[in-house]
């Protein structure tokens, strides 16, 4: 009975209520600080077409490339890049309509500018580009199958509210030392994870 | 956590996925294209205009020509096993043909075209057909040679049996037409060179060379394929049986090509090969293999 009436006593007492004693910080949500940073890998897929006298020679083609890197600073990150792509030739000669796959890789570095979700980006770097076939030495606009590339371009990356994942849309231009007058540029969409 | 782990396993998946998705492809395609040398045809001409690609393999290692003496012993064969051989060796012709004049710049080239040739002149349309002929390391076929041998007497038309021919095509003036002599085409020149060559019934009471040439090889009868490995006859039924796993046939690696067209063209081409195990030769520490075919003579020579 005296158990009862102290349990009924407590009960019965003033709520507590939280006291607001000063204006809260402006917390900018989601805050960039949290997204991960360091380790990271991308997965990509587009188009990669060429200009210059190889445009004439061969098509647009899908291309699909991957990325790992490490971000030194949250604006500064350098970056390995693989991209392969497949074509067809074209034009008025008797080798028009084969198949010729593209394979480039690159070490890069990249600058980065985030606002709050958004980041824009620029990049460039050096590396080597490998076709499959001698296509384009049969035409008479290679040499080598392998040979020097050089290049860069930028982008835009949506961040998610997750710590790890982004999105983003990039192109790219590169200079293909060993194909007579000619350059690659490409177009992607890729999904980003950052450890 | 578990699920930060597995999200981690995803990013690390990125990388050899896409990778292994993008150097899987080099496997799929990795044909090498040999551009040949223009052949211009006057229209009616007599011998054909031709053009050839030779193609240079290296010879091949001790270990590899101990294997191939090891799949001969294995196959029960009389003879060798083709080191340049129909199932690592793959050809193709792709071609362009076109009805026109050559230009003075064409001319002016060395071995450029020579006949006369006026565009006002050209007619409306004109016919012609691809010969493909070749050589394996074992036998050379000749269209020319043949039809020569064919000939009863010099007023006679010249009577064409190619190892691979194109099906006639009309070309308006101007036009052009592209085509593919595909590697099944080849696939079948190349048997039926073998059993010119190195299989060659004389008995007279065997089909004739031209049976070899006209028939598909596989279709039974298998007319001509009378001594080829791989074409037994049953004892039971006295049917002949095709087994394509005995058969082993040496690839063409000489290309030649002749233009039989009624009006003046050019024909333009690429030889794209196929080589499975690496055997062209393309490094200079190798020797490079040189066979010594033997032309084929048709019997009534």
């Amino acid at each position: 009975m005296a158990a009862a009436l102290a349990t009924s006593s407590m009960l019965g007492s003033a709520p507590v209520r939280a006291q607001v004693t000063s204006e809260p910080s402006a917390v900018v949500f989601p805050d960039p600080e949290k997204f991960a940073h360091g380790f990271f890998t991308e997965g990509e897929f587009g188009v990669l077409w060429f200009s210059g006298r190889a445009s004439d020679e061969i098509a647009p083609g899908f291309a699909v490339g991957a990325r790992a890197g490490y971000d030194i600073f949250r604006f500064f990150a350098v970056q390995l890049h693989l991209i392969g792509s497949t074509h067809q030739s074209q034009g008025d000669t008797p080798i028009a309509g084969q198949l010729l796959q593209v394979y480039q890789g690159t070490a890069e570095a990249k600058v980065t500018l985030r606002l709050v979700q958004w980041s824009f980006f620029a990049e460039g770097g050096v590396g080597a580009a490998r076709m499959s076939s001698n296509l384009l030495y049969a035409r008479g606009l290679a040499r080598y199958r392998t040979g020097f590339t050089f290049g860069g371009g930028g982008g835009i990356d949506y961040h998610f509210l997750s710590r790890h994942f982004s999105i983003g849309l990039r192109g790219g231009f590169y200079v293909l030392s060993d194909v007579t007058s000619s350059r690659d540029a490409s177009s992607t969409m890729y999904l980003r994870y950052t450890f | 956590m578990e699920t930060n782990n597995r999200a981690h396993l995803l990013g690390l998946a990125l990388i050899p996925a896409l990778a292994t998705a993008s150097f899987g492809c080099q496997e799929l395609n990795t044909p090498l294209y040999f551009a040949g040398a223009n052949v211009w045809a006057a229209g009616a001409d007599d011998p054909l205009p031709t053009s050839g690609v030779a193609l240079r393999f290296r010879t091949p290692t001790m270990q590899e020509q101990m294997k191939l003496d090891a799949e001969r012993d294995a196959k029960g064969y009389d003879m060798d096993i083709p080191w340049i051989s129909r199932d690592k060796v793959h050809v193709e012709v792709s071609y362009k043909v076109t009805l026109r004049c050559p230009t003075m710049d064409e001319r002016a080239q060395q071995d450029g075209p020579t006949f006369d040739c006026d565009d006002a002149n050209l007619p409306n349309s004109a016919t012609f057909t691809l010969i493909v002929d070749g050589a394996s390391e074992y036998a050379k076929y000749d269209t020319e040679i043949v039809s020569a041998a064919l000939q009863e007497s010099p007023d006679d038309p010249p009577v064409f049996l190619p190892l691979i021919t194109t099906v006639p095509q009309t070309l308006s003036r101007g036009g052009s037409f592209s085509g593919i002599v595909r590697e099944d085409d080849f696939a079948e020149g190349e048997v039926d060179l073998d059993a010119l060559g190195r299989w060659n019934d004389a008995d007279t009471a065997s089909p004739t060379f031209a049976g070899v040439l006209i028939n598909r090889s596989e279709v039974p009868p298998h007319i001509g394929m009378g001594l080829v490995p791989g074409f037994s006859i049953s004892p039971t039924t006295g049917e002949r049986l095709f087994n394509p796993n005995v058969l082993v046939v040496p690839a063409i690696y000489e290309v030649d090509l002749r233009l039989k067209a009624d009006a003046p063209m050019v024909l333009e081409y690429f030889v794209r090969v196929r080589d499975d195990d690496d055997r062209l030769w393309h490094n200079d520490a190798d020797g490079v293999y040189t066979p010594s075919p033997t032309l084929f003579q048709p019997p009534a020579m």
